[in-house]
């Protein structure tokens, strides 16, 4: 029982460590605390969810972007206007702070039809919301193991 | 997750966004509300009984669902077709349902879109995303409809009108009396009314110094518009209206000066609070007295 409680403990520092470096690294910001606070006994997935369901919003949004960037003679910017705002408002739900701030230099572009531009930002969209995505993945399993090993996932404070 | 009570507020959400409709479900859940959503301002509107081409001004429109009792409207502003800001107008202007309160949601900080629908009749406005915390502000406003529709159903008809007129200063007062509790509990005015009244009271001057000091400045180099005696009268009436309008709430922020602006708006809004508080116990008073009055004779 000493061993198990150990591990629990183990697990429970190692998640709160790496929460809190995704804040300090920047990859997430408060509204992610504001997210996690929706969570309790009767949702235990809400935050699985709603994240999973932002990256597919990012998938489907990047492809229908990318297409719409795709020809230099015939760029419909309204489409990318429509995507870049539908990306910022999820991001900032979520607490994706990289993907929303690159969505505000997006729109930037958008808003001048900089094609350039808009494709520099595509692409540094897609690279920050995989690497969110990793990094959220990662945390979701230690979550997993804090459970499975009878632990509770601790409330993590960010100054 | 929880057993429904008959006193638990219900709440119409309104987004197009499925993202955002999960959150705002999330978001009210957790605020013990029960929650319906639609996708658009015409499903709203079909939901609560008004149908989208109809007689709005119709006072014998009812809802479809007379069992479903809607306590706020939560709509987000950009939608598609129907926006946010035409659907707070179509409640408003129904008999049977303006006295819902109406939030409007928007991910965009616009001070013009902001007063627009605070004019209009919104409750409150806020910026998304929306956190726990902009949700317990709309409690005291749940409220208030909450109670006067159980005030409209007295449970006697031994004198209705005495007891209706008893009845409802005394629920104002209860609600005022709530609404200002939680203003000195939480001394703080949503940011977004804060900034609204701020950029009405601001963008509204400036509009008119702005024409004014134009005005001056074009004499200087000889060049005289042709203004009519009348607009220039116009203008000086709507300079003295606003000064009016203004001179109550600049006076009390002058009195506030050392307070930071946000405290000082703060105890501005206590201040009416008080206000509205004591013309309700007042009006109490004398209702009482009349009452008192009739029953000696």
């Amino acid at each position: 029982l000493h061993a198990m409680n150990t591990v629990v403990a183990q697990l429970q520092r190692r998640f709160q460590d790496y929460l809190v470096s995704l804040y300090q690294q920047g990859f997430l910001d408060n509204q992610f605390t504001e997210l996690r606070k929706l969570q309790d006994e009767g949702t235990p997935d809400f935050v699985a969810e709603v994240v999973s369901l932002f990256f597919d919003d990012c998938s489907k949004l990047i492809n229908s972007m990318s297409r719409s960037l795709e020809r230099p003679e015939n760029v419909d910017f309204k489409q990318v206007d429509s995507g870049v705002h539908q990306l910022k408002g999820s991001s900032s739900s979520v607490g994706a702070r990289r993907v929303k701030n690159v969505c505000i230099s997006f729109k930037e572009c958008c808003d001048v039809q900089n094609r350039e531009g808009c494709l520099r930002c595509l692409q540094q969209v897609d690279y920050e919301y995989k690497m969110l995505k990793t990094k959220l993945q990662d945390l979701f399993n230690l979550e997993q193991q804090i459970v499975q090993a009878g632990g509770a996932i601790p409330q993590v404070n960010i100054n | 997750m929880g057993v429904v009570t008959e006193s638990q507020f219900h709440v119409l959400a309104v987004d197009d966004s499925f993202f955002d409709r999960k959150m705002i479900e999330r978001l009210l859940q957790k605020s013990s509300c029960q929650v319906t959503t639609v996708d658009s301002g015409s499903k709203a509107l079909e939901f609560l009984g008004l149908r989208e081409s109809n007689q709005s001004d119709d006072p014998n429109a009812t809802s479809t669902s007379p069992e479903v009792e809607i306590n706020l409207i939560i709509t987000d502003y950009c939608m598609p077709g129907m926006t946010g800001y035409d659907l707070l107008k179509r409640v408003k202007q129904s008999a049977a349902f303006r006295s819902i309160p109406v939030v409007i949601m928007s991910s965009e900080n616009i001070p013009a879109r902001i007063s627009r629908c605070l004019e209009e009749g919104a409750e409150e406005f806020f910026l998304k995303p929306v956190k726990l915390a902009d949700l317990t502000k709309l409690k005291p406003h749940m409220m208030k409809t909450k109670l006067k529709k159980e005030s409209e159903n007295p449970a006697e008809e031994v004198e209705p009108e005495i007891e209706e007129e008893e009845e409802s200063p005394v629920i104002e007062i209860l609600t005022l009396h709530q609404e200002l509790e939680s203003e000195q509990q939480e001394p703080m005015l949503t940011n977004n009314k804060r900034k609204a009244m701020e950029e009405v009271i601001s963008t509204e001057f400036v509009r008119l110094f702005v024409g004014m000091l134009l005005l001056m400045l074009l004499n200087r180099v000889g060049y005289s518009p042709n203004i009519s005696h009348r607009e220039l009268v116009e203008m000086a009436e709507h300079r003295k209206e606003l000064e009016k309008m203004t001179k109550p709430v600049v006076d009390t922020l002058r009195s506030y000066q050392d307070l930071p602006p946000d405290k000082a708006l703060a105890a501005l809004a206590i201040e009416d609070k008080k206000r509205q508080f004591a013309a309700a116990e007042k009006y109490l008073e004398e209702v009482l007295q009349s009452a008192l009055e009739t029953s000696d004779e």
